[in-house]
This record gives structure tokens, C-alpha cells and sequence, in this order.
């Protein structure tokens, strides 16, 4: 067996990933792929970029119609679909000026606008998932059957095992503490302060003031995308959290507490481990 | 008038001598007039097919009506960025369709030449990704079928159509630098340039680039674009080129170059050394003019200027953006100066609002749609062709190779 690892900066972060196969040549080409594909995401999803789609349509969605491709109108409606979920605790227009909201965002055919000047779309929250769900895909169509992709160790996506394991281990917080046995899934985590321990980077739609109800909160499900987003509302929403439909596990971390939260388990029931 | 006024009105009337040319619409979004539109087949669903499906989209007054690949992945693929469009797996099919009126071609390249004539005999207009083909004689049959067409026909170099490249030949042409002595540009990029799949045959078509029978190498598909630019700059193409390449950084059995250099010889002794690998990544992609009072360094979506320190100062550079490069300082080449600056935003300028893809779809648009001039035509494209071409073939035989002009006549 051969393991190849890559990395790619993208997002303001590092992605990395490892893929495990027969043939060295073969993973190292579809590393690449898949990290390519990660970075025309970033490319066209950073509002850092002045090139990018969301920021053409940051600058010019509050005066009128901005036409976007199929795949950028994919993601609007998965949003839409994880505003509503979330209860508006996952929010891409968090960053806008105070009170403007998901609401404000209208969609038709193709084509965004905002309904008023201050709106404005952010999707850090999200897009490292979206990003690795379509690089899954890619991994996928070529044949890969077993890989680790990582953005920032935030967001993380299993296709299989490895060799002889159960799934992939992926430890949360600091080393020998609680960790996650991903197979074939994907897992989101957030928390108020980063990894880096500074001010808090989640932020509470509609105040704007920084998240820090829970420490840490991840969550496992199918889609790295979903799995992002809702690891950023947990944290929004702490304790006052209801089980939801779709979301097969749920997980939080108060201090060195761990918590699962029963009523969400589903098909990764038992992902989340203690030392 | 009060201090502030004052400095806002000379920032203004400085950026203004420096820039009045530029384009007034960059950055605001371009739409074709109310009335017209135009429908556009994307022939080849490629990474950089999929890419145009991106620009296509932003453009009011254009849809994507049909896509076409022989590979239903990548087929399927496009189809989510252009949901609206009819899915072919011929150009003959999506020809015979007749619901296009024109076509983007964005094959590999050794596969441009059959649906750029067809389409082309159809009487639709053509944009052909650069370069034109892997053949001298392909190329000229792409050349000849469109200087024939009914239809506009642009060739995919796209430093001719980029903002930013623009306002620097404009600087260079006007003797910003003073007398143009060398030429310089690279492409380095980490990457085995291979593409997976678990099908040989399929692997084997999409793997084309590292394919000696058919693939021109760096020289060819990165060579051609950067060294249009500086061909465009300088109104000369080259006499004679010498190359070498190796195999240096994926010894997978490959025999196509993976790290190449190039000399090409211009009329009156001009010089450009051209360099690309797979191998390493530092700085990138970029094209470098040098001048004996400063020269020019390009990277697609930003530019500099970098004066010698007896160059005389422009009024334009006391309020411009500045960027350090060791222990040089390069002046931030801002294509629409003069309308940030009256707007104080001139700081946001820095780097194209799009990407420089882009540019070069929005200019097809613009000439096939409301009969603007073309950006690069037939004979622009088939000269950089050309060059791109013997460069490769000068690398692959390690032989110096000298041009017969009549190769950019036309």
C-alpha cells in the first residue's frame, strides 16, 4: 500500500490530504485534483479576493440583479436550506451591517441581489465544506477509496479507512482527549476562539457579538458542508440547542465535558469517543 | 479651495494625464444593451471550460444553451455550472442542434481544429482557446477557415484583453521605460500534470498534456500565452529560438519536459528567456520587460512598475500604491486609476475585480453580439501559435530553430 500526502493553502488556512492506495502516481494525481479543486473554490468564494464571485456580487448585489453560475446558485439554495434548519444560527450574511439578515438575500433564476445597501455575503462558515464535498466527488469519479482531506482541522472528510482501522481517528481538542472515528463521513468543528485561542471569529447572527456559550462543538454527518455549518450554529446556539432532522450526530464540549447530544444520533452514532 | 480639495483635485488630474484611456466601465458590470442577446455552446468541459461557464454566467444578456464533451463526467460536471443548457456528446451534435450562435472552444488542444472550422463553416462566431493548435498546419487551417467566416473569430490570448496589461504596454509603448533591452517570463507551478482515472483509456485522453505525439509541452501551452504578451508589447516576433528541457522533477516515465528554458531571438538583438516547471512554485506565472529606466513585471491580475533611481518621477506616482520586493518597491498598476481615485478608493484597486479569463470572454461577447473590433484575431492568434509551437519544438530537439518570416505573414 502507498500513502501519498498533499497540501494546498486556500481559505486562509492549510488543506491537507492523505490518500491510501496501490498506485503512488495514480493518488498523487488525484491529490492534486483535489486540491486544485479546493483552490477554484477559494478563488471564486473568498470575499478576500477582489476577484472572486462572492465579492462581484458584494459590490454590486445591493444595486440590482448579479447573474452567478449553476454551482454558485447550488450553494445560495444550500444555504438557504441550512439558514432554515439552523433556525438562522448559521447565517452566510453575519458579517453584514447589523440587522441585515439571510431574509434580505432574493434569488431568481441565475441571478442575487440584496434587498439593501449593508448586506453582504460571507461564506467562511461553510465553504471549506462545500469545498471538500466537491472534492470528495472528484476523489470519487476517479476512483480513489480511501483518503483523509483536511481544511484547517476544521473541517475533515473520510472516504473509507485506512487499512485495517475502523475509520480514521481524529482527535478533538488537545491529544489524548476526546476524538471522532470518521469512516466514510465528515466532521465540523468550531469554537468561539479558534484554534488559535484569540477573539472569538463565530459570531451571533443579528447582535454581531462574538459566540462563547460552548468551548468547542463538532459534528458528524455526510456532508462536510452541513457538517460545517452546523458545528458554527451549535456554537451560536450552546445549550438552548434542539435535536433537528437530517443531522445524524451532534457533539459538545464544555470544558473537559464531554456531551452528546442523544436525541441526534443517528447512522454515526458512536463516532465521538473518550480517552 | 481648501488643502484637502486641493490634494483630491491634483491626485485626480495626475492619475487622469497618466490613464485618460482607460476603459471607464472596469469594474462596474458589463451587460450586452437591452434587445440583444447571445446564445453560446461550450465545446470541451475541462477545468478551463468550466471556468468560461463561469464568466458566460456573469455576462446579462448571454446564455449557455448547449455544452459538449465526449467525457459524461466532465459533461455532467458542467452541467451543474450551466443548468439550463442541452447536454451533447459531438460538436457535430451541438451544431446540428443550430441553437447556438456561437461557440467557445476549450478542448485539449490537439482537438481544436475540427469543431473551430465546423463551427465556424456553420457561420457562428468562434472563441478558440490559445493556442490555436499543435500543429503549424492545423493552426493555419484555423487561420485560413477564419478569415472566411461570416462569424467573429477570437483567438484565446488574453494579455490582449486584460485591463492591467493594457495600461502597461500603454506606459511601455509611450517610453516609460525607456528602450526595451530584454525580455523575460516564467511559469512555475508544483504539479505531476497528470489527471486521475480508473479507466485506462479514459486516463490515457485526459493525460494528453504529457503525451509527446500530441502535446506541445510548457513551451506550447504556457509558452504561447506569456510570450503573446510580450510579441504584443513589442510589435516584434522572433527570428530564432533555442531550447532544452528535461525530466527533472516526475520521473514516472513521462517524456515530455517537465522543467524547460527557452531563448528566442528577436530583430536587433531583443532577447527573451522563457522558463517553466512543474517542479517548483516561486513567483509563479508572470512576464517581465526591461528597460533602461525601469522595467515592467505582469502576473495576470496585477502589475508593477519598477523605475531605475535616474528615471524621472511622474506626477501620477506620488499618490500611487507601492509594493516591496526585497530591495526593490514596484508601483502597484492600477487599470482604473483615475475613476478610484476620484472616488478616494484608489487603495481598492489593487489587482482586477475579475478574473483575467474574464476579460477575454467579455471582449468575444462584445464583437459578437454588437460588432465591436476583435481583441486578437485570426492572424495575432496564429503568429503566437507559432511561436508557441517551434518554441516546443526547440525544446523537444534541443535545436536552435529558425523562423521563416512568411509563418507570420497574413
Amino acid at each position: 500500500m502507498e500513502t501519498v500526502r498533499l497540501a494546498a493553502q486556500a481559505m486562509g488556512t492549510r488543506f491537507e490530504a492523505v490518500l491510501v492506495g496501490d498506485d503512488a502516481g495514480f493518488l498523487r494525481a488525484a491529490a492534486e485534483e483535489a486540491l486544485e479543486l479546493i483552490e477554484d473554490e477559494h478563488a471564486r468564494l473568498s470575499r478576500f479576493e477582489r476577484d472572486s464571485v462572492v465579492s462581484r456580487v458584494n459590490r454590486h448585489a445591493s444595486s440590482g440583479w448579479v447573474g452567478v453560475d449553476g454551482d454558485f446558485d447550488s450553494l445560495l439554495s444550500l444555504c438557504d436550506e441550512l439558514v432554515r434548519a439552523t433556525g438562522g444560527a448559521f447565517d452566510p450574511t453575519v458579517t453584514s451591517e447589523a440587522g441585515a439578515c439571510w431574509e434580505e438575500v432574493q434569488r431568481d433564476s441565475g441571478r442575487v441581489r440584496f434587498l439593501r445597501e449593508g448586506v453582504c455575503l460571507d461564506f467562511g462558515a461553510v465553504a471549506k465544506g462545500w469545498a471538500l464535498d466537491l472534492a470528495r466527488e472528484t476523489l470519487l469519479e476517479a476512483g480513489v477509496e480511501m483518503a483523509l482531506l483536511h481544511g484547517g482541522t476544521s473541517s475533515v472528510l473520510a472516504l473509507g479507512a485506512p487499512p485495517g482501522e475502523e475509520g480514521w481517528r481524529i482527535a478533538l481538542g488537545s491529544e489524548g482527549g476526546a476524538s471522532c472515528l470518521l469512516k466514510g463521513a465528515a466532521l465540523g468543528v468550531s469554537a468561539p476562539d479558534g484554534e488559535a485561542g484569540g477573539e472569538g471569529h463565530v459570531l451571533v447572527p443579528g447582535s454581531g457579538a462574538a459566540a462563547s456559550e460552548v468551548s468547542l462543538a463538532a459534528v458528524v454527518c455526510e456532508s462536510a458542508a452541513w457538517a460545517d455549518a452546523w458545528s458554527t450554529a451549535l456554537v451560536v446556539l450552546g445549550e438552548r440547542l434542539e435535536p433537528c432532522n437530517g443531522m445524524e450526530t451532534a457533539f459538545l464540549l464544555s470544558g473537559e465535558a464531554l456531551d452528546c447530544s442523544v436525541g441526534w444520533r443517528g447512522d454515526y452514532a458512536g463516532a465521538f469517543r473518550l480517552p | 479651495m481648501s488643502a484637502t480639495d486641493r490634494r483630491s483635485f491634483l491626485k485626480t488630474a495626475a492619475l487622469g494625464a497618466a490613464a485618460t484611456w482607460i476603459q471607464p466601465e472596469l469594474g462596474a458590470l458589463y451587460a450586452l444593451p437591452s434587445g440583444v442577446a447571445l446564445r453560446v455552446g461550450l465545446v470541451g468541459c475541462g477545468r478551463q471550460g468550466r471556468a468560461i461557464l463561469a464568466e458566460l454566467a456573469k455576462i446579462e444578456g448571454v446564455s449557455v444553451t448547449a455544452i459538449c464533451d465526449t467525457d459524461e463526467r466532465r459533461l455532467s460536471s458542467s452541467a451543474r455550472r450551466a443548468p439550463e443548457a442541452k447536454a451533447y456528446a459531438t460538436h457535430a451534435e451541438l451544431l446540428e442542434a443550430n441553437d447556438v450562435d456561437a461557440v467557445v472552444v476549450a478542448t485539449p488542444t490537439h482537438l481544436h481544429v475540427a469543431p473551430t472550422v465546423d463551427a465556424l463553416k456553420a457561420g457562428k462566431h468562434v472563441y478558440c482557446e490559445a493556442p490555436l493548435a499543435h500543429t503549424i498546419e492545423d493552426a493555419q487551417t484555423i487561420a485560413t477557415a477564419a478569415r472566411g467566416a461570416t462569424g467573429v473569430f477570437q483567438a484565446g490570448f488574453l494579455g490582449r484583453s486584460n485591463p492591467v496589461y493594457k495600461l502597461a504596454r500603454s506606459f511601455v509603448r509611450a517610453g516609460a521605460i525607456r528602450d526595451v533591452i530584454a525580455m523575460r517570463a516564467q511559469y512555475r507551478k508544483k504539479t505531476s500534470w497528470m489527471t486521475p482515472s480508473s479507466d485506462p483509456a479514459r486516463e490515457k485522453a485526459l493525460n494528453w498534456k504529457t503525451d509527446p505525439a500530441i502535446s506541445l509541452g510548457l513551451a506550447g501551452e504556457f509558452g504561447a500565452q506569456q510570450l503573446d504578451v510580450l510579441q504584443w508589447f513589442t510589435g516584434r516576433y522572433p527570428e530564432a529560438i533555442s531550447g532544452s528541457g528535461a525530466v527533472n522533477a516526475w520521473a514516472d516515465g513521462r517524456e515530455v519536459a517537465d522543467t524547460i528554458s527557452c531563448t528566442l531571438e528577436y530583430p536587433e538583438g531583443l532577447r527573451t528567456t522563457y522558463e517553466a516547471t512543474l517542479g517548483n512554485s516561486l513567483g509563479g506565472t508572470h512576464e517581465e520587460i526591461f528597460g533602461t529606466m525601469g522595467a515592467v513585471r505582469l502576473a495576470w491580475t496585477h502589475g508593477w512598475m519598477f523605475k531605475e533611481a535616474d528615471s524621472a518621477t511622474q506626477g501620477w506616482e506620488v499618490y500611487a500604491n507601492r509594493q516591496s520586493f526585497h530591495n526593490d518597491e514596484g508601483i502597484t498598476l492600477i487599470a482604473d486609476a483615475t475613476k478610484l481615485a476620484a472616488q478616494g478608493k484608489l487603495k481598492e484597486g489593487v489587482g482586477l475585480p475579475e478574473p483575467p479569463i474574464y476579460y477575454g470572454i467579455w471582449d468575444f461577447v462584445k464583437s459578437a453580439a454588437e460588432g465591436a473590433d476583435v481583441a486578437t484575431g485570426a492572424t495575432e492568434g496564429l503568429r503566437a501559435t507559432v511561436v508557441g509551437i517551434l518554441a516546443a519544438q526547440a525544446v523537444s530537439t534541443g535545436e536552435r530553430v529558425e523562423i521563416d518570416p512568411k509563418l507570420f505573414e497574413g
